[in-house]
């Protein structure tokens, strides 16, 4: 990165922190967990955008390593220092980003284990693997007693903040959009255009495509071991079938391929619910359960109006052309 | 000779599409694959390219036996493939389609430049999605894709499909040009009539054999393939 880079990138983290503090004194706290909420979601949303909206590989498993990066910093952070008393630093704020990371490092490598075999799959039948290995991972978590089986982990330090979600949510956002403008990115887009022609290109496809899933679940694992310590409490419920589908719905939402559209899709899933509770409540009389049916409702509206998704294949900063730079396409690379 | 195929057979599991089939191509030469519907022409190519497998045979190309080896590999030895049907990257720019088509390569101006310089139309529509292109531009598009690879054989799989006859001359000059520049071309072709007249030598392909070959020239005098293709 150039020096200028280097300058936004530290206003940028500096904005997060100054945006963290004044929330965190100032609002109410339940707010304050909405938004938090909505960041984790983000993460999700951008990650899984990578799968299935770049590479075109539809997944439904991400949940399931949500559920690895969760359940292995928790285990860093809480059980651990339990057996070895030494080892107790683990649950200081330092312990815990480095637990964090390896929370994506693991679910990084089940994305590996995961994606080797079944990436040679295609449409509903990657589908169908990919939801299968999410439940696997779930059921073993059920069984494991070691991290609490189906009474779930509780005792996690709550140390994941507003500041290292959104820090996370940016980390993330700024490497899939530089990954998505080299050459990387643009393999990765060519096999959703066209696999033969890809392939007959000189691209490795299986190659690609495994790229592509463990980087998405690194930050799916990511986002699942903030969502432990922001929660203090996690079980294998948690990282359900419903939570990959609600991933999907952010990145169905948004319109497939487009990053900025995943953000958007996180906020809108996520926020959408609460924001109908408030009104429900306002309104007095109608119980907080017809959320859950006027929330599908206009999503099926959206789907009807507008079937690429809100941006569809393009990014909310091509919609406003002014902002960009005029330098102009050259004639080559 | 830069590449030979010897006794090759391909199976789609218990079907057999290929048959013990051998052929040859010169440095410098255009060769054409001709045949009917189904007569295993796209299967051949792609079982060069290494997207299929044979089950037996022998594939040599510039010295070396590529039979086994990945697509990927094939294509940074020198060989391209423009797949049947264009498969142009619709969702990209016309641009990014060529530089996907330099992948492999180190791309430089000069290299861009030349291709534009064959098809004038991509530069002027280099910002577009590919997919807005007309079908003739398209095809046009992964011709030069697959230049830019830069190969010593380019494989070019039904390059007149569903293109009107007047594209379609405009487009068999083109592969005539660039293998005058220097770029060897094994053509497979419905339209016999006009892979004949730009070849310098072709093959008859019948449900999964070679049933002729001869130069060029000569096949367009002879009386059975004049009945069968030429009409």
């Amino acid at each position: 990165m150039k020096y200028t880079q280097w300058i936004i990138f530290g206003l940028v983290i500096g904005a997060i922190w100054t945006l963290g503090f004044l929330f965190e004194t100032n609002l109410n706290p339940y707010v304050v967990r909405v938004i938090v909420n909505c960041g984790i979601a983000m993460i999700l949303a951008m990650s899984l955008n990578l799968v299935n909206g770049c590479a075109g590989q539809f997944s439904l498993g991400h949940a399931g390593f949500m559920g690895v990066g969760a359940y292995l910093s928790a285990a860093i952070t809480t059980l651990l220092p339990v057996a070895f008393p030494q080892l107790s630093f683990l649950r200081e704020p330092l312990g815990i980003g480095i637990a964090v990371v390896v929370g994506g490092f693991g679910a990084g490598i089940a994305g590996y284990l995961v994606g080797l075999p079944s990436l040679r799959l295609r449409g509903d039948y990657l589908a169908i693997v990919t939801l299968g290995f999410g439940e696997i991972i779930r059921i073993i978590f059920l069984n494991v007693d070691a991290v609490g089986g189906p009474r779930g982990l509780p005792g996690i330090p709550r140390e994941s903040t507003f500041f290292w979600v959104y820090f996370w949510a940016f980390v993330t956002f700024l490497f899939l959009y530089r990954l998505m403008k080299s050459t990387y990115g643009r393999a990765i887009l060519s096999i959703r255009e066209n696999e033969i022609a890809a392939e007959s290109m000189g691209i490795k496809v299986s190659h690609y495509k495994v790229v592509a899933f463990v980087i998405s679940s690194f930050f799916a694992g990511i986002a699942g071991a903030l969502f432990a310590h922001y929660q203090g409490f996690i079980d294998p419920a948690t990282f359900n079938f419903n939570r990959s589908v609600d991933v999907v719905i952010m990145v169905v939402l948004g319109g497939m391929g487009s990053l900025s559209g995943a953000l958007i899709g996180g906020i809108i899933v996520s926020l959408l619910p609460e924001l109908l509770r408030m009104i429900l409540f306002t309104m007095g009389g109608l119980p907080d359960t017809y959320r859950m049916v006027i929330f599908p409702l206009i999503l099926i509206v959206l789907m009807l109006v507008r079937p690429v998704g809100l941006l569809g294949h393009k990014e909310i900063w091509d919609f406003f052309p002014s902002f960009k730079k005029k330098k102009g396409v050259k004639a080559h690379g | 000779m830069i590449l030979s195929v010897k006794n090759l057979s391909v199976n789609y599991g218990a079907i057999r599409a290929i048959s013990n089939i051998s052929l040859e191509v010169n440095s410098g030469e255009t060769v054409a694959l001709i045949g009917a519907n189904g007569a295993g022409k796209t299967t051949i190519l792609r079982t060069i390219s290494g997207l299929l497998r044979g089950t037996a045979g022998e594939i040599h190309f510039d010295g070396m036996d590529i039979s086994q080896m990945k697509p990927h590999k094939i294509v940074s030895a020198g060989l391209s493939h423009v797949p049947e049907r264009r498969g142009i990257f619709a969702n990209l720019t016309v641009l990014e389609n060529l530089q996907m088509g330099g992948f492999t390569q180190k791309l430089n101006a000069t290299d861009f430049d030349e291709v534009y310089s064959i098809f004038p139309r991509l530069l002027e529509r280099r910002k577009q999605l590919a997919g807005t292109l007309s079908g003739g531009e398209q095809q046009m598009l992964a011709i030069s894709r697959a230049l830019l690879s830069r190969p010593k054989l380019m494989l070019l799989d039904e390059p007149s499909l569903g293109l009107a006859p007047q594209i379609n001359k405009s487009i068999f000059d083109t592969i005539q040009k660039i293998n005058k520049k220097g770029t060897t071309v094994l053509l497979v072709e419905q339209n016999a009539f006009a892979a004949l007249k730009i070849s310098h030598r072709a093959y008859v392909l019948e449900t999964g054999n070679i049933v002729l070959t001869d130069k060029s020239e000569a096949l367009l005098k002879n009386e059975s393939v004049k009945k069968a293709y030429l009409g």
